[in-house]
């Protein structure tokens, strides 16, 4: 079962900002949810391979050319914070 | 008591193709404006997809061959999911279970140093951080990264240093990166914990040391952290398994502010790039172009060199005469209908892969610049 | 102009007569939309008229507000990109524009995407035009109203989960989800990158047809779009279904209100009647399959949804809705150290068996024919309460998705005046057959001559 403390765990890890309200709502309704999937146990599924792609495709490749890129006012248009062409982000950070 | 270093070397090479690693912008972004080599995939824009470079897959698995690795005939991209302002897309597009080159290595004078993988990926953005926040460009976002991880093989500074100058020397004699540490193509990481020279397991910790931007440093950063190691545990405590940043300055290592949990990566396959499959042929003419490389190089170094010069003179200079060599040239074409048909197709691999021939059949004395000629003529 | 409707094909054939022209046309549209849509709220952004340009035999369009449009706000119906203005068009975008369709306008859906009645919408809940007080399904609701009401003869959508089959069986409208990689999905913000389809929503058969000539073929930006030939959709469209083998499977008929069955048996009978044989298939995983995707979608919004950070562009996480939250805690989840292995792996096992059901079912048949929803048009409120509620109305629908296969919604009737559509699913790049069956169908049954009860005079 999913505790309150896993979902904030979760919610960190996720960088989901969540409110009292929310963290208590959620602590409800997500370990539902895992259980509502968790249907699939009943099946056994040892010996099957899984489908990460239907495509089917392989060898989608570029050939290394390059063109022209975005005009800079239009990477600068919708972020928050600019400065000298430079995109910026408030607050501290820590370091990778 | 005596400690034995067990150090292990990452070392991520950015690639010299014309374009990044998915998408079409220029890879030339030295000294470029802030932002101004960007396009809605590098910039992570809701939206874009990624495409890989080929001359990047091709580049990278060049390098794992000239390291003695297999090359996967199967391989994928994965996603490794983290938030970090420079990292537009809240994950990294790279390798995770099936990379395109495994199990090499390479001689140093103090012995072999295994190589676990070499893998591609792409580059973060570039963060400057002042007082009133960070400031990002994402020119530096999508450039290709090679990924060399080392066995823990390395046993002191000095044999980091001469690995590291190695790999410097290969990746530029393959023409696949300026290998430049100053501008960032050439960057290092090492792990490195200690082991009592009495135990043959390796130690229960590591410790990431990052920030290293020459080899002055390596050795530098290397032999300080074996001294502050060997310090903490000469006295019964446990080293702390941690990522430490190496600072020029005060040149010591210092502790990065640790995070409460490990960093959960949550790797999975990307779905947006199909898996890659390579043929037996490909393999062929990356490790012929490959061949091609070595001997002219040894052909050159040959030449520098008086004493073999005169030994060999008179048959160089016999294998060299237009008609001599002709007649192989010919044969070699007559030989090969695959190659030639791909090479006349517009695939230039396949005339470095002729070209592979014509050295073995000469054993390495025709002059490669002339058998190349002879080939481009031949079969205008 | 005749009538209060305009499809694709009248508009070409009017250009063709000169019965009109561009100018009109988009006058008829924008009236309509001005008169209308305050109470269908279809629209989030209209491109104002004096900014459309109407040169030549153009056609109006709008586009789900996922699908990415250069100097034209984007928002996904979310409010983290309220304001955002995309530098750039998604493919499918430029090929219609090439094609002359111009932009009239960003339609409502589902926040990213997220819901199967549009209430999940951070700006306003679109009303199903045939009962003000019913959904119009999700997401694509705002797509499926406006076509349903007659603001525009085409709107694209996407379909991750039924989210064209859903909305557009609420609202007696026809809408295609082609097979995964049929349409390039550069530029539609991303919700679940390996089911994503890119589709859209007509009045008739023919219309849908007819842009999907357009938009669909392989896109170099698209690594995952397809290399196979794009056939001429309309051509053999009128040549009916007489001899073709259509499949039922068994386990889709389970949990039927008994008013939707009786609707579907009609709808049976009209095939059979029109020359096709009927014939019982099983796809015995089929009740797995909503786990299934409950585990795989959220995984991939979970990443997909990392770039939203406030940086580049767009709000804070903050204000993601509860339902974008929810998925993204979810998936993250089920990638975590420790539980990647019972949750995404094993998903991704039981998807290869769903694979396998569609496999083995169209050996033995051409198509197969189902319904599209359980019950009935549910009414505003009703499944928004419990999100386990709303993830099953997806039960028919995502199957398809999981397999990538193609699937057409066509309308099937009423049951009380409200719309209910039945689904044709073909084999991988099939659509070209699920258009003959679904024009087939429609010819024998008009229904899309039944215009909304709000409309009627």
């Amino acid at each position: 079962m999913l505790t309150r403390k896993e979902v904030e765990k979760i919610a960190a890890l996720s960088k989901i900002p969540l409110s009292e309200r929310e963290l208590s709502s959620f602590s409800v309704q997500l370990p539902k949810i895992i259980s509502f999937v968790e249907n699939l146990n009943k099946l056994d599924t040892k010996n099957i391979f899984p489908t990460y792609q239907i495509s089917g495709k392989k060898n989608e490749l570029r050939k290394d050319l390059s063109i022209e890129s975005l005009p800079i006012e239009d990477i600068l248009r919708n972020a928050e914070n600019s400065k000298d062409n430079y995109i910026m982000t408030k607050g501290v950070l820590d370091a990778k | 008591m005596k400690y034995t270093p067990v150090i292990g070397l990452e070392i991520h090479i950015q690639l010299n193709t014309k374009s990044k690693m998915f998408c079409s912008c220029s890879n030339d972004i030295w000294k470029k404006d802030p932002n101004s080599v960007t396009c809605p995939t590098c910039l992570g824009l809701p939206g874009a997809l990624p495409v890989p470079n080929e001359e990047a897959i091709r580049k990278t698995q060049l390098l794992g061959l000239s390291l003695e690795c297999e090359l996967n005939e199967n391989s994928s991209f994965a996603r490794k999911n983290y938030f970090y302002p420079d990292l537009p897309k809240g994950y990294q597009i790279t390798q995770f279970s099936d990379p395109l080159c495994v199990n090499g290595h390479l001689n140093t004078s103090l012995g072999k140093i295994a190589i676990r993988r070499v893998h591609l990926e792409e580059d973060t953005g570039k963060s400057i951080h002042i007082k009133e926040g960070t400031l990002l460009d994402f020119n530096k976002s999508g450039v290709p990264l090679a990924e060399l991880v080392t066995e823990p093989d390395i046993k002191n500074s000095e044999q980091a240093v001469e690995f590291c100058k190695k790999i410097r020397e290969l990746v530029r004699f393959l023409d696949i990166s300026n290998g430049d540490m100053e501008k960032g193509n050439m960057r290092l990481e090492l792990n490195i914990s200690l082991r009592e020279d009495n135990d043959k397991s390796l130690p229960n910790y590591r410790v990431e040391i990052k920030n290293i931007n020459s080899f002055k440093f390596l050795k530098t950063a290397i032999e300080y952290e074996i001294e502050r190691q060997e310090k903490i545990l000469s006295l019964g405590e446990k080293v702390e398994q941690e990522t430490r940043g190496w600072n020029e300055n005060t040149k010591k290592t210092v502790s990065q502010r640790k995070k409460e949990m490990e960093n959960d990566y949550r790797y999975f396959p990307e779905p947006d790039i199909p898996p890659m499959d390579f043929s037996k042929e490909y393999f062929d003419i990356l490790k012929n172009e490959l061949s091609a490389k070595e001997l002219a190089n040894k052909d050159n170094s040959a030449e520098a060199s008086k004493t073999s010069k005169k030994a060999k003179g008179k048959i160089e200079y016999a294998l060299n005469k237009k008609e001599e060599l002709s007649k192989i040239v010919k044969s070699v074409i007559k030989d090969n209908p695959i190659p030639v048909k791909d090479y006349k197709a517009g695939k230039e691999g396949a005339l470095q892969f002729l070209i592979g021939l014509v050295m073995r059949k000469t054993a390495g004395k025709a002059d490669p610049k002339i058998s190349s000629g002879l080939l481009r003529s031949f079969l205008k | 102009m005749p009538n209060d409707f305009l499809t694709v094909k009248q508009i070409l054939d009017g250009y063709e007569s000169a019965s009109f022209n561009s100018k009109e046309v988009f006058e008829f549209f924008y009236n309509r939309i001005k008169g209308i849509d305050a109470d269908i709220k279809s629209f989030i952004t209209v491109v104002p008229e004096d900014k459309v340009c109407v040169a030549g035999k153009s056609i109006p369009v709008a586009y789900k507000d996922i699908f990415t449009t250069k100097n034209i706000q984007t928002t996904a119906g979310s409010h983290i990109l309220r304001g955002y203005i995309p530098p750039y068009n998604a493919t499918v975008v430029d090929k219609l524009s090439d094609s002359k369709f111009v932009c009239a306008g960003k339609l409502n859906c589902d926040a990213f995407a997220h819901g199967a009645t549009g209430e999940n919408s951070d700006f306003f809940v679109t009303k199903n035009p045939y009962f003000l007080k019913k959904t119009a399904g999700g997401s694509s609701s705002g797509s499926a109203a406006a076509v349903a009401a007659g603001l525009v003869p085409v709107a694209t959508a996407t379909d991750t989960g039924g989210s064209i089959r859903l909305p557009a069986s609420f609202t007696n409208t026809v809408g295609i989800k082609p097979t995964y990689g049929r349409v390039s999905r550069y530029g539609i913000i991303a919700m679940t990158s390996s089911t994503d389809s890119i589709g859209h929503i007509t009045k008739t058969v023919w219309d849908n047809a007819f842009v999907l000539n357009i938009t669909a073929g392989f896109d170099p930006k698209d690594a995952t779009s397809s290399h196979a030939k794009v056939p001429d959709y309309l051509s053999d469209i009128d040549k009916g279904i007489s001899g073709l083998k259509i499949g039922i499977p068994k386990e889709y008929l389970q949990g039927l209100d008994d008013v939707v069955e009786k609707q579907f048996d009609k709808s049976v009978k009209i095939v059979k009647s029109l020359g096709a044989e009927i014939v019982e298939v099983s796809l015995p995983h089929t009740e797995y399959a909503i786990n299934v995707y409950y585990i795989l979608t959220p995984s991939e919004i979970s990443s997909n949804l990392a770039r939203f950070d406030g940086i580049r562009f767009g709000k804070q996480r903050d204000q993601f809705g509860d339902e974008a939250k929810r998925r993204i805690m979810l998936g993250t989840y089920s990638l975590s150290a420790g539980y990647y292995d019972d949750y995404y792996l094993k998903a991704q096992k039981v998807r290869t068996l769903v694979i396998e059901d569609f496999r083995k079912a169209f050996d033995k048949v051409d198509a197969l024919m189902a319904p599209v929803f359980p019950s009935t048009v549910p009414a505003l409120g009703e499944a928004i309460v419990d999100p386990i509620k709303m993830y099953m109305m997806d039960v028919l629908t995502v199957p398809v998705n999981l397999a990538g296969l193609p699937a057409l919604s066509v309308p099937s009737g009423f049951i009380d005046a409200l719309p209910v559509g039945i689904q044709f699913i073909g084999k991988h790049f099939d659509e070209k057959l699920l258009y003959r069956i679904g024009y087939s169908f429609e010819s024998e049954t008009k229904y899309y001559e039944k215009i909304p009860n709000f409309l009627e005079k």
